[in-house]
């Protein structure tokens, strides 16, 4: 069901205007409408309501203090600190003011504390980075010179250089010294070895007087000079691989202090600034939904929706706050009007997990049937007639509840447990039927303890293996009558939306499809051939209000309709494969000795049920949502959205997940880390 | 990091186009260059996809220098990323084109070193969008000379450091940069080529780009060479090889017209034609090559962005995105650059280029 | 050659054809979708639901391949 919604128009004088802001913000549940883009549409007798100047620049400095805090945070790399409520809530409070030029200067307060100390770190943390990353650019090279560079030595008068030479100029290399031997008179020496599969590195070793001419004579070779870190140049080489490596490894030792510092810092602040971001995000949500409201020349207009069953405490707060002066009324929503509602669901429990299902797919528009709960008839009724087996059904039933009892706590479990135990037990009800017990075992093969009992002609259980067809034309059957449900509740939702073209399309579809079905009937005799007439006149009357409702698309989606109905033979097709390989593990115990037959059948039968989970599933979701609910359901509505605070009182209300996933959205900045 | 088959490219492009979705649009570009505060630029950067490097950056840095900062930190990254959820196939061709801005980098700082300018205004206008990484490039261009930067490069065992070694002798002779730069370009395109022609129709598309960039860095050439005194001999020497449409047959003839008109009029028969004769206005009004210089780059751009159309399973999707990226960058930049000096609205409107 | 043999191991035979060549359509099919949805999902997380039910799509074909595969090996006799 969709929760009643009440449209209200809040009016007051234009001096207690933030006043009524900050106490909506705080009951949480007002879905408020967009007056500033309605009044661009249409013509109202209200106009937006402006920022005014001061506003503006609150709200900018209110921005920046916020990319301030967001940028310390993330500087902390503090990436899934969880912290509870009650301490969220209380570091919230303290920071909280109700006006935004005291909470700035009160975060700015705050800001400064930690911000120079934490930009400080980050710089830190960046520079020495920044170095290992450079130093490990020089050093392969430095290590493959360095059994050089100890081959010579050098003492104060004479000055080493070393070099790279491309292979295939290796022979350079003698040329090279002869002409560094006329040079320098001989007073040089160079030592070479090959470093990998294209270079060769040479050490020079000269007196410094020569130190220009060679320089200059090594310029203008083929060759490069190995260069130094910055700040290394001086230094010999083996000295400077030396002090590369033990640089190398102390900065990441350096490193990891610097990250120890940080965290020390992120625990003593990360709370009060995850508190500061709410409360910035908070008020500059308020001074965002500014635009969104209406006034004239002395009053303020505020427009949305409500629950019904809220409202008399919206009116009874407000009442109590400010007396007569500021007005609520409840307003008629016209019917145009009544497609902007905004929808909540409002189901019972047994209906619930299924909701989370359909989020995927969209949401209904308000006034239109719910198709939740028709998904929690119907998906178990697929599930299991497809799994349709007493011993699988157990299995995941037990399991369902053994879950359950393990992980009380977890939302996701017990959502995921309701709905398989619910299709679990379909699937017994229709093992029965099918009189499947982990396959054949009850059959004549094995136990054999079937007793076959004759209703109106059927011979019960079905057995799937032999009744094939007529599981394929029941099934088939199965899928016609739900499209006609689905037509019908097409039909019943275009009256309420008062709609009536698309009343006559798909009652016009509905007329024809039933049309056709008495028309094949007849042929195979299944009905008396003289119905053959009425079905063809019952067809023109279809096919003629389905181009009245519809166009002529309308007659493609008859063959769309013939499509989806035998859609439904996947469900004969997938029972039939599962219970094929559930024959398929018993027979195992036939050929091979009892012993092993048994653990390979129940191995295989393992396998098939967890098939069982997931294939099923699927289909019958595809079924239920794409057959079923695209022929009545229309999405597009909005959700109820309330203008909440972050950690406000609605966490435990209808709305709660709604609030829930706002401090999802705060915790997200310290995950934000994790996902770059 | 994600193991993709070899030739599956629908993992990756599937990033690619959300990604996209996410680029800032004309509408954007509009309402940032009307702002004339940086901190309000930062304000609205911060609801952009760049708003994890801005957060960083205003930590450290404020106004201007923060923008540019993330800028530069988100670039490396989104290519980083690019290149990681790619197949092998996919990879080696998107680094083999990222080749260009490496290229680009160097002959920047080459210059820079060249005409003794301040390293840290050469580090000011690089944009680390190649395989060298920010850190390696602000070294290279703190060296105090050619040799050095040079030297630095073979240190670090980058194959580019080898054609440049090659021609540092011509070079210290003659002081003129274009040996040095016409070594890197040759170099990079024989190498680029040879790898992209293995790989199939996805190589093909590489090919396609590279040798764009090979007429255009061959008209670039041409367009200079209007001043030269020798234009024949400097003309044997400069072509690059391999272009798409301009031969070298085709490139002599044009080395020796007299003025732009002449040239451009050679062209025509080429699409380069048309594309310069659209910017001749600019060029008569302004009295500069940069509007024609200007011309070619906004067209390869767009033909580099306008790779995404066609097979949605191909190399294609990437390497539109990376163009349109780097663009998105470049005009961010611009923009941040164009109100620091006091560069009037209008002129920097003009400055962008829009895909 | 035994007729009837060759009956049965012409049904067998093509009744394995028509659930083989279905599958491996599907499967093929339904690995580029896996992969593009893959890199879909990691960007847009909220379309979950629907890439989950486009990565079902192709199963249809493989399951009417069974339905006349089965149809084949037991009632055409």
């Amino acid at each position: 069901m969709l929760v009643t919604m009440a449209k209200v128009e809040i009016v007051g004088p234009k001096p207690s205007f933030y006043d009524v802001v900050a106490l909506l913000h705080s009951l949480g549940s007002l879905h408020i409408e967009d007056l500033g883009k309605k009044t661009a549409e249409e013509d109202l007798p209200v106009k937006k309501m402006e920022v005014d100047g001061s506003q503006s620049a609150q709200k900018e400095q209110l921005q920046q203090l916020l990319t301030r805090v967001t940028g310390i945070v993330q500087a902390f790399h503090a990436s899934g600190r969880e912290f509870s409520k009650q301490a969220r809530q209380k570091a919230y409070d303290e920071v909280w003011r109700d006006d935004a030029v005291g909470l700035a200067s009160e975060v700015e307060d705050l800001i400064g504390q930690v911000e120079s100390r934490s930009a400080e770190l980050s710089a830190h943390e960046n520079e020495l980075e920044s170095e290992l990353s450079l130093l490990t650019k020089y050093e392969p090279i430095l290590q493959k010179i360095q059994p050089l560079a100890k081959q010579i030595v050098t003492t104060g008068g004479f000055e080493s250089v070393a070099l790279l030479i491309e292979r295939r100029y290796k022979a350079a290399l003698d040329e090279l010294k002869a002409e560094l031997n006329k040079i320098t008179k001989k007073q040089c020496e160079i030592v070479s070895t090959d470093v990998d599969e294209k270079t060769t590195a040479a050490i020079v070793v000269f007196n410094k007087i020569y130190s220009e001419p060679v320089h200059r004579l090594l310029s203008m070779e083929n060759v490069n000079q190995v260069r130094l870190p910055p700040g290394l140049a001086d230094q010999p080489f083996d000295v400077a691989y030396q002090i590369v490596t033990e640089r190398m490894k102390h900065v990441p030792e350096d490193l990891a202090k610097v990250r120890e510092d940080i965290k020390n810092l992120s625990d003593e602040w990360l709370l009060k600034m995850i508190a500061m971001s709410d409360v910035l995000n908070d008020k500059l949500q308020e001074l965002d939904t500014i635009p969104m409201f209406g006034q004239t020349e002395y009053a303020f207009v505020i427009t949305g929706w409500v629950p019904k069953k809220d409202l008399p405490e919206l009116e009874g707060s407000v009442k109590a706050e400010f007396g007569d002066d500021v007005v609520v009324t409840q307003v008629e929503m016209s019917e145009h009007e009544i497609h902007d509602t905004p929808v909540a669901y409002k189901n019972n429990s047994i209906v619930k997990p299924f909701e989370l299902v359909y989020r995927f797919f969209g949401t209904p528009r308000y006034g239109t049937i719910d198709p939740v709960p028709l998904m929690a008839l119907f998906y178990p009724i697929f599930f299991g007639l497809i799994v349709g087996d007493i011993g699988y059904g157990l299995v995941i039933v037990i399991t369902c509840a053994l879950l359950r009892l393990k992980y009380k706590s977890s939302e996701m479990i017990k959502v995921v447990t309701q709905i398989f135990g619910m299709a679990g037990t379909a699937a017994i009800a229709f093992g029965l039927l099918f009189g499947e017990f982990f396959g054949n075992v009850l059959g004549g093969e094995y136990l054999n303890v079937i007793q076959h009992i004759n209703i109106l002609g059927v011979e019960l259980p079905m057995n799937r293996e032999e009744a094939m067809m007529p599981l394929l034309f029941i099934t088939v059957g199965l899928g016609a009558m739900t499209m006609l449900l689905g037509l019908l509740l097409g039909v019943w939702n275009a009256i309420l939306s008062k709609s009536k073209k698309h009343a006559f399309e798909k009652g016009g579809l509905a007329l024809t499809l039933v049309a056709i079905f008495i028309v094949i009937a007849a042929m195979a005799s299944v009905l008396p051939p003289v119905a053959t007439t009425p079905g063809f006149v019952l067809l023109v009357v279809g096919i003629v209000l389905l181009i009245y409702g519809g166009g002529l698309m309308g007659v493609f989606e008859i063959f769309g309709t013939m499509g989806n109905i035998l859609s439904f033979a996947r469900i004969m097709a997938l029972g039939l494969a599962g219970a094929i390989l559930a024959g398929v593990a018993n027979g195992m115990t036939k050929g091979m000795g009892f012993a092993i037959g048994i653990i390979i059948a129940l191995l295989l039968h393992a396998l098939n049920i967890i098939i069982a989970v997931v294939s099923p599933s699927i289909h019958a979701i595809r079924l239920n949502v794409i057959e079923f609910f695209g022929k009545f359901a229309e999405t597009g509505g909005h959700e109820y959205e309330p203008f909440h605070r972050t950690t406000g009182p609605r966490d435990a209300s209808s709305n709660g997940e709604k609030a829930d996933s706002e401090e999802a959205d705060s915790t997200k900045l310290v995950e934000q880390e994790v996902s770059s | 990091m994600v193991q993709v088959a070899v030739q599956d490219y629908g993992y990756g492009n599937a990033r690619i186009r959300a990604m996209r979705q996410r680029l800032l649009d004309n509408t954007f570009y509009e309402g940032l260059v009307e702002l004339d505060d940086f901190d309000r630029m930062v304000q609205l950067l911060q609801q952009t996809p760049y708003k994890d490097e801005i957060q960083e950056a205003v930590l450290r840095k404020s106004g201007a220098a923060a923008i540019d900062e993330a800028l530069k930190l988100n670039l490396a990254r989104t290519f980083r990323r690019v290149l990681s959820f790619m197949s092998p196939e996919g990879q080696a061709l998107v680094s083999t084109l990222l080749g260009r801005w490496d290229i680009h980098n160097i002959k920047t700082i080459l210059r820079g070193i060249h005409m003794h300018i301040d390293p840290e205004e050469i580090i000011d206008s690089l944009l680390p969008a190649g395989e060298l990484e920010e850190i390696e490039l602000d070294e290279l261009a703190k060296q105090e000379d050619i040799k050095g930067c040079i030297d630095l490069l073979a240190t670090w065992g980058i194959s580019y450091g080898r054609p440049l070694t090659k021609e540092v002798a011509t070079y210290a002779e003659t002081r003129d940069l274009s040996f040095l730069e016409l070594a890197l370009d040759k170099y990079y395109f024989t190498y680029s080529l040879r790898r992209v022609r293995m790989l199939g129709p996805n190589g093909q598309k590489a090919q396609d780009i590279l040798q764009t960039q090979i007429d255009i860095v061959n008209l670039l050439t041409l367009l200079r060479l209007q001043k030269s005194k020798q234009p024949e001999e400097e003309a044997k020497r400069l072509y690059v090889p391999y272009g798409r449409e301009i031969r070298f047959e085709q490139f002599l003839a044009l080395a020796q017209k007299d003025d732009v008109d002449d040239l451009i009029d050679g062209l025509l028969t080429t699409t380069y034609g048309r594309i310069l004769e659209g910017a001749m206005m600019k060029y008569i009004e302004h009295g500069s090559l940069a509007a024609l210089e200007r011309a070619l780059e906004t067209h390869f751009v767009q033909k580099g962005a306008g790779m995404s159309k066609g097979d949605p399973l191909g190399v294609g999707i990437a390497i539109g995105y990376i163009w349109a990226k780097h663009n998105e960058i470049v005009n961010l930049r611009i923009i941040v650059k164009g109100r620091t000096i006091g560069m009037p609205e209008k002129r920097i409107r003009e400055e962008l280029i829009l895909v | 050659m035994d007729p009837k043999a060759f009956t049965i191991v012409g049904k067998a035979f093509f009744a394995m054809l028509t659930v083989a060549v279905p599958a491996w359509a599907t499967a093929y099919a339904q690995a580029k979708i896996g992969t593009a949805g893959a890199g879909t999902l990691a960007e847009r997380p909220e379309v979950a639901g629907m890439i989950i039910a486009l990565q079902a799509l192709p199963e249809t074909m493989v399951i009417l391949g069974f339905v006349i595969a089965a149809m084949i090996v037991t009632t055409l006799k």
